[in-house]
This record gives C-alpha cells, structure tokens and sequence, in this order.
C-alpha cells in the first residue's frame, strides 16, 4: 500500500470466511487505480464473487480494509459510497415491465434524495450512458420485453447512471453470445481506458480478460494466486496448477496469443472421432 | 412504454383522485332505500340540517361515516397490498400474507369468547384484542427473524403462511369451545363487515391509518430501487433490511388497525394492485398511491352493493328480504374473483 496510498480502490489484506468455512479468503492485497480495467478470474469456487462483493461493501470482511480513495468504505456513508461506487450482480432481475429509460434513470436514485422525479441534469446523465452503452433505441421499451444481452446494457447503463468512479461487474457476459460478449467486454475497455474510471470484472473468459482488462488477478480456493499484467499472469506455467487442465497457446492472425486449454490423452480417447 | 412524466403522473393520480371524490359526494345519497333519501336529499338536507333533520341524520350520520371508514379500510388494504406484492416479489402476496387478518382473528374470536365487555377510549374489546392478535403476530414473525443473518423474503413468507395456519386452528379450538350464540357472532365476524356508529367512530383509527399511508408512499422510490435485486439496491445507498422493516412495521399496523375494526375483508389488497399493475405499470411512484386511492373506491363501492343487494333480490324475487345488509367481505369475493381471474387470464396470454 505504502508505493499509492491514493489508489481508487485498496484492498488491505483482506480475509472472508463463511460460518462453515471461517478462513475461506485468505489476506488478499491489491491496488487498482483509475484507468485501469481488472479481472478477477480463477475456478469455480475461488472466492471471486465473494471478493467482489467485499470490494461493493456488500459483505463485511473477516479482517482487512477496503480502502476507496484512501479512506475506510465502512467510514463512508451509503448513499456517498454509491455515486463513487456501483455493482452489477450476475443476472440482475430483468422480468419486470419498466420502461428502459426509467430504469437507466434510476440509477440516480444516490444523486437525489428528495422529489419524485429527476430533473434535467438527471435526463442528460442518464441520456449520455445510454448513447455510450448503444441502448438509447430502447428507451420506451419495457425491460422485459428485451433480450438477454440487451437487458445487461440497460443494467450496465443504470449502473453508469450513478456515475461512479469504480465500476464492479459480476459475470457481465455470462449466458450472452460471441457478439454480446465483446460488446460487453469493449464497453468495459472503453470506459476504463476513455472515461478513466477502474472497471472490475468477473469473468471465466481468460481469452476476453487478456484481450480487454489491463491487470488480472488470479484467485484459487480462497487465495490469490497472482496479480499483474494479463501477459504476466495468464501464462500456463501459473494456470495449469491452478485449473487442472494442461493449457497451450496460439496466435490469431492478426497476432493475439490465445489460450487453448489442451485435452488431456486419457480423455482423448475417451472422445469418439 | 413511455417512461413516467409528471404530466402523465398527474393525469393518472389524478383520475384516482376523481374516482375518490366521486364516491364521497354519492355516497351519503346511497344505501337501504326504503328510507327513500336520495342524493338529492341528501344534499339539500346538508344545505339545510335544521329544516330536514332526519334526512340529515340518515345521509350523514349514518351513511357518510361508513363511507369514510370503506375508504380508509380500501385505501389501507389496497396500498399495503402492493407494498407486500413488492416487498415478497410475489403478485400473490396480500395484507394478510403475514397472517395479519388470522391473528387478529383470533383476538377476536378469544374477546367474543370470554364475552369480554370492557371499552378502552371507545374501541370496543373485540377491536381491541383483534389488533393485539394482529400486531403480536408481527411480533412473533420477528422474534423468529431476530438474529438471522439477512431474512430472506421465501423464508419471512413461509414463516408468516405458518403463524396463519397456527392461528386458523387455535380459531377452531376457540369456536368448538363456544355456545351457540357466541359461534354466530364469531362467524358474523370472521366475514368481515363495515360498521360504523358515528362520524367520530369512523375516524378514529385515522391518525395512525395516515401516518402509515404517508410514510408508505414516501418510499415509492426506495422500493423501486428494491425491485432491482437486494444487491443493487444496497449498492445504490439502500438499508435493504431497514426498508423491509419499515414496510412490514407500518403495512402491518394500518392493516391490523383495519382488520380490528371491519374484520378481514379480502381481495382488496390481492386485486386492486394487479389492476394498477396491468393499467399503469410497475412504478411505486404511481403503484402505490393508485393502489390505495382505486382500494378505497373499490371497496366503497363493494360496501354500496353490500348495502343494496338484498333489496334488489327482494325486488327481483317479489319476496321482502330483511333489510339487513351483506357482509362487504362476501361483496369484494363475488366482485373481486371474476376480475381477478380474467386478469389472471389476459397475464398468462
């Protein structure tokens, strides 16, 4: 902590446990900063909603601080807490019949605290992230009338509406298509590298984190693994233990190394060619 | 749909308020007819009380305070109705979910039992102990949710389905111990009736039935927040377990206050809100004061036809009915069914 003491987002040796398993997450340190779009990737298990949920202040941590702007999120009251601050579950409720633009409004919901509605400055805020998020066409549909990926626009809007500083992001692309996934993933980008906010991410998809997140951090059963760059992280020499599963690379035409996680010869054979 | 404007949030509150206002004016011209006061008469009486003293009597000192205690009843179960259809996220949830209407029930039964007499401040003893009931088993769902790391909404639900049943056989336990006599007031009771003495009466509940309105409707935009997900809401700068508290805590005081005073009348709280729902969406902001307004003409108008019924009948079948009225709870059934299960159908289309 000692080289940023001004980082956006600290975690300070943090610890989690749950009533049968008190020492689940072990002391996890990381800085993150502004500019900057993390992954947290890692098996199933690994602790990385849990750590992402101790990052929204959504859970209390065993020990440890989390630390936004240098100041203690515990010391920071609620509604403050949510214009710096905004958290995307994995499959936020989406089957109700909202208009979109209302539910992208209430993402203001920290801004305001009295009066029905918002006013103009609210409607511009909110008319802006849908113009980045592409979902403006749906303005006078219903949330429930949308699809899966259209849906995770709206929310990721609503979320941005708050404009927070730190964006936490729980699956974001999880049950979506290739195309949803990397709009998804290059709206991540963008507002990390453009808008200079720090976007957290969640994702299984260690190909898209390479590809779109800056930094990655690499939970295993409770412990983080590793942080750095993907190129540091993500190498198989780290994976393999980590997964189980032998891990070889490629690359793309246009130069990008990819994973490819490599069948292992006993179950080759098991598969019928 | 269009998002929700302050014009058409207006029109919308507005035309509520309307309907309300309606009712007001036609009600003290309405109910047994063999008093022949219209609501011209009634009118004119209240222009003039001196010259028309019995007209006056009938139109507003019989009539009008039961209108007024029909609204207050359709405004607290409507609204709290589609708080609790919001709060469990389940369009099933009522007023009564929690098991409101079978512990005040049970008080009741227990008062008529005992053949308790005794008044406190005019609440007769029957009232009295049907919001005792009510209120104690708020309390007891508390206690068991005491000390739980969060309650969710399945297990609160389950909780409160289960103190209903428990009540509902401790009210069969009483009735089989009762006479005859006590029996008969005990079912009268149970259907759920408006009956009120006087214009003080009626209104004596008010001040604790409005600050429950007022502080219901103030979260709109908080439990909007709430339909997205605990999470989000809590990250959006929302006590998620404060809120459900203080729905639960003022929703379940004004109903019982209800329920202690016109018994458990239903599908108010369970149609009235699907209604708003189907005509004007989801938002709290116009979900719940148009649940209370449209819950109070409801149910005026169910306690109108409770009051006419029987003599159309007579009417119809050339046979003189007794004049007495219907229980309103047996009204808002016959109403509130059919409605609702053409709602039900036009839903699952």
């Amino acid at each position: 902590m000692s080289d940023a003491p001004q980082a956006l987002l600290g975690l300070d040796r943090l610890t989690y446990g749950f009533p049968l398993r008190p020492d689940f997450l072990k002391p996890v340190l990381a800085t993150m900063n502004a500019g900057e779009c993390w992954a947290i990737v890692g098996p199933n298990g690994a602790g990385k909603s849990t750590l992402l949920r101790l990052a929204a202040g959504l859970r209390s941590p065993s020990s440890g601080r989390v630390l936004i702007d240098g100041s203690d999120l515990r010391a920071i009251p609620p509604r403050e807490l949510a214009r710096r601050l905004a958290f995307l579950p994995q499959n936020p409720q989406s089957d109700f019949p909202l208009p979109v633009a209302d539910v992208v409004l209430m993402g203001r919901f920290p801004h305001r605290r009295f009066g029905l509605f918002e006013n103009a400055a609210d409607r511009m805020v909110a008319d802006e992230v849908m113009a980045l998020t592409q979902t403006r066409q749906f303005a006078d549909r219903t949330l429930s009338s949308l699809s899966g990926g259209e849906a995770q626009r709206v929310h990721v809007a609503s979320a941005l509406a708050q404009q927070p500083s730190i964006l936490l992001l729980d699956e974001p692309t999880a049950a979506l298509d290739l195309q949803y996934q990397l709009s998804i993933f290059e709206l991540v980008r963008t507002l990390a590298v453009e808008r200079q906010k720090l976007v957290v991410v969640v994702t299984h998809d260690l190909n898209l984190a390479a590809r779109f997140c800056t930094h990655i951090l690499l939970l295993h059963d409770g412990r983080c693994i590793a942080t750095g760059t993907p190129a540091d992280v993500l190498k198989p020499s780290i994976l393999e233990p980590v997964y189980g599963v032998r891990m070889g690379t490629a690359s793309t035409a246009d130069g990008t190394r990819v994973l490819v996680p490599q069948v292992s010869p006993e179950r080759q054979g098991a598969v019928p060619s | 749909m269009k998002p929700l404007t302050p014009t058409r949030y207006a029109a919308s509150l507005g035309a509520c308020l309307f309907l309300v206002l309606l009712v007001v004016i036609l009600g003290p011209g309405i109910g047994q007819s063999e008093s022949g006061i219209g609501f011209l008469e009634a009118w004119r009486a209240w222009l003039d009380p001196d010259q028309r003293p019995t007209d006056y009597n009938i139109a507003f000192s019989l009539r009008f305070p039961r209108t007024l205690l029909a609204l207050q009843a359709g405004i607290t179960l409507g609204l709290c109705g589609a708080v609790f259809q919001i709060l469990f996220r389940n369009p099933l949830a009522t007023p009564y979910t929690l098991g409101i209407s079978s512990g005040g029930s049970l008080g009741a039964l227990v008062a008529i039992r005992l053949g308790l007499q005794l008044e406190l401040w005019g609440i007769t003893s029957v009232a009295l102990c049907a919001f005792v009931g009510a209120v104690s088993v708020i309390g007891l769902i508390f206690l068991f949710a005491r000390g739980l790391r969060r309650l969710t909404t399945t297990e609160l639900l389950l909780a409160g389905v289960t103190m209903g049943l428990f009540c509902s056989a401790m009210m069969m336990l009483v009735t089989y111990l009762s006479t005859e006599r006590q029996t008969f007031d005990m079912v009268r009771w149970m259907m759920g009736s408006i009956v009120s003495i006087s214009l003080q009466d009626s209104l004596m509940n008010l001040p604790l039935l409005a600050i429950s309105w007022v502080v219901l409707i103030a979260l709109a935009r908080s439990l909007n927040q709430y339909m997205m997900g605990d999470e989000i809401s809590a990250t959006r700068g929302i006590n998620v377990n404060g809120l459900q508290i203080a729905c639960i805590v003022f929703a379940s005081l004004a109903t019982g206050a209800i329920v202690a005073s016109c018994g458990p009348i239903g599908f108010v709280g369970l149609v009235v809100p699907q209604i708003v729902v189907l005509v004007l969406g989801r938002d709290c902001r116009l979900l719940l004061p148009c649940s209370a307004l449209l819950g109070g003409a409801f149910l005026a108008i169910c306690d109108w036809f409770a009051q006419l019924a029987l003599g159309w009948m007579g009417n119809i079948s050339g046979r003189t009915l007794s004049s007495a009225t219907l229980p309103t709870g047996v009204v808002t059934a016959i109403v509130g069914v059919p409605i609702f299960l053409v709602l039900l159908r036009r839903r699952a289309k």
